[in-house]
């Protein structure tokens, strides 16, 4: 804990001193970025904004999440699934968000559809290609008892599967919501009125640095909690199982 | 071989009866025009209450063969028969235990066992009673919420018997349970299966590497011959039980064993 903490104060510590040095109005010093931090957060502004943007994430995240899972099975199942979804993947993965972004706004205009479906389509290849990885990781021996014992499609499911695929899961959601924000605040600031990224956009158009860098403060301290604290405490739970190595 | 005289190869086995009955099986293993003859007419009974060994070198087919009478591989030659029904796929009235104890590292001790019955259609109630009651019967209680790395071999064995017991099945096939073991644990768990064996009275099919495993707890011992997979010999073992661990009854089993194995 105390290092992180060490870290955060000699970066505020060294950027008070850049922007005293610099005195340039587009460098506002720790003071201003305060300033307007509290003012974003005492007026509720940030976490309206906030709520609206991560209800957007996990609206994209959960089709992604539906999607990917069906998609990985059966291209980790079945070698012609496979070669047959493999190039989509590809595309997908190379495919920068920005242009997820772009074509989603411009189909699609300002609505649900073009924020769920430009995370959507950002987070399902990483996410699909992590669980075809990981069906391949499934025990066959364990396969034969499920089999041993006729346990149906859905405790196989259960009892195999998705334990076997839990790592590759929560690396596929880390991977995916750390694009999915980048994709998010973009269509934001395309096409959107509100969010994170709309109100990022405002800033910008005000030329208010500050404004900028308190909400990109602000968007990374709850990034930073959901990383650690949720997911965090999500894999300590579902891996709680697994044998602590003592040397 | 002439000296054999309790040869059971019987040509034609109706599939009529109780236990199971095993007639004419044979397996080809076939991979890209490669094909390997595994099991050749294999016929054999093992009656209600019965206890059959199986025994033979390694590579012989023994695994393959329990495989079939599991059901987990449809593919193959000949009849194969529990009680008056065709084995036609797994269920849960033929209790495994595989060489390795199998259980899922991400469920505990309890879970693990009560996953022969997650299917079963009976009261919640119910279920967590014969777990725990199979549990007690292995000698496990207290270790019902452990996971299983946090158990040794020997235990993680036994949950593995305790989850093919809680299905109550009709017949275990065990393939080399307790090949895995030192030598005390495995003295300590053979005699475990004959105590339950004798409080439930199932059948069982033992396949093992270890002849003094199969003349200490089977009524009958098969030996297969390799390559391909066939009975060489049927012998017998009527010594009363209890059996005792060292005695002048089993020493001309075994050399009729032994010499059935070609080992002299
Ligand atoms: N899936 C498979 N495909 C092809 N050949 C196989 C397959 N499984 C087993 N075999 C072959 O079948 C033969 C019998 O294998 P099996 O595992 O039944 O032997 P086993 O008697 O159980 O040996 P062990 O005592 O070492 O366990 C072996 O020669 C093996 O190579
Ligand atoms: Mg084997």
């Amino acid at each position: 804990m105390g290092l992180p903490i060490t870290f955060l104060a000699l970066l505020t510590l060294g950027w008070e001193m850049m922007a005293r040095h610099l005195a340039n109005p587009l460098v506002p010093d720790v003071a201003e970025v305060g300033a307007e931090l509290v003012d974003i957060f005492v007026s509720g502004v940030f976490f309206s904004h906030m709520t609206i943007t991560l209800g957007r994430v996990t609206l994209g995240f959960l089709v992604a999440f539906a999607v990917s899972l069906a998609l990985g099975i059966v291209m980790g199942r079945n070698r012609y699934a496979r070669q047959f979804f493999e190039p989509a993947i590809l595309i997908g993965l190379t495919v920068p968000g920005l242009v997820w972004a772009l074509l989603c706004v411009i189909w699609f205009g300002i609505s649900l559809t073009t924020s769920t479906l430009a995370v959507a389509l950002s987070l399902s290849p990483p996410l699909a290609l992590s669980i075809a990885q990981g069906i391949k990781t499934v025990n066959a021996d364990l396969q034969e008892i499920t089999a041993v014992y006729r346990l149906s499609i859905l405790s196989r499911l259960r009892f195999l599967l998705l334990p076997t695929l839990t790592p590759f899961l929560l690396n596929g959601i880390r991977i995916g919501l750390s694009m999915g924000w980048k994709v998010i605040v973009l269509v934001e600031i395309f096409g959107l009125s509100s969010g994170v990224g709309y109100r990022l956009n405002a800033e910008y158009s005000a030329m208010n640095v500050a404004g900028v860098l308190a909400w990109t403060i602000g968007f990374a301290g709850v990034m930073a909690l959901l990383e650690y604290g949720v997911i965090g405490g999500i894999e300590r739970y579902v891996t709680r199982w697994r044998r602590v190595a003592t040397v | 071989m002439d000296h054999i005289t309790n040869r059971a190869i019987i040509p034609h086995i109706d599939l009529k009866g109780g236990g199971l009955t095993v007639a004419g099986v044979s397996k080809t293993y076939e991979a890209k025009g490669d094909a390997t003859e595994v099991l050749r007419d294999i016929s054999f009974k093992v009656g209600e209450k019965e206890i059959v060994g199986v025994v033979g070198r390694s590579g012989c087919g023994k695994s393959t063969l329990l495989k079939l009478i599991a059901g987990l591989d449809r593919d193959y030659v000949g009849h194969i028969g529990l009680d008056d029904n065709e084995v036609t796929g797994p269920g849960i009235e033929r209790g495994v235990v595989f060489q390795e104890p199998r259980l899922f590292p991400w469920l505990t001790v309890e879970q693990n066992v009560a996953i022969s019955i997650h299917e079963t259609k009976i009261p919640e109630h119910e279920k967590r009673e014969l777990v725990t009651s199979n549990l007690a019967l292995v000698g496990l209680t207290g270790f019902e919420k452990k996971f299983p790395h946090q158990i040794s071999g020997g235990m993680a064995q036994r949950a593995a018997l305790a989850r093919a017991l809680t299905s109550q099945p009709r017949i275990l096939l065990l393939d080399e349970p307790f090949a895995a073991l030192d030598a005390l644990t495995k003295m300590q768990l053979q005699d475990e299966v004959i105590r339950i064996w004798e409080r439930r009275r199932m059948s069982i099919v033992l396949i093992t590497h270890d002849i003094d495993e199969a003349i200490h707890l089977c009524d009958r011992i098969i030996v297969m011959s390799p390559r391909p997979g066939e009975i060489k010999s049927v012998t017998e073992v009527d010594i009363p039980r209890p059996r005792p661990r060292v005695g002048s009854g089993s020493t001309a089993i075994r050399a009729r064993l032994m010499s059935d194995l070609g080992l002299f």
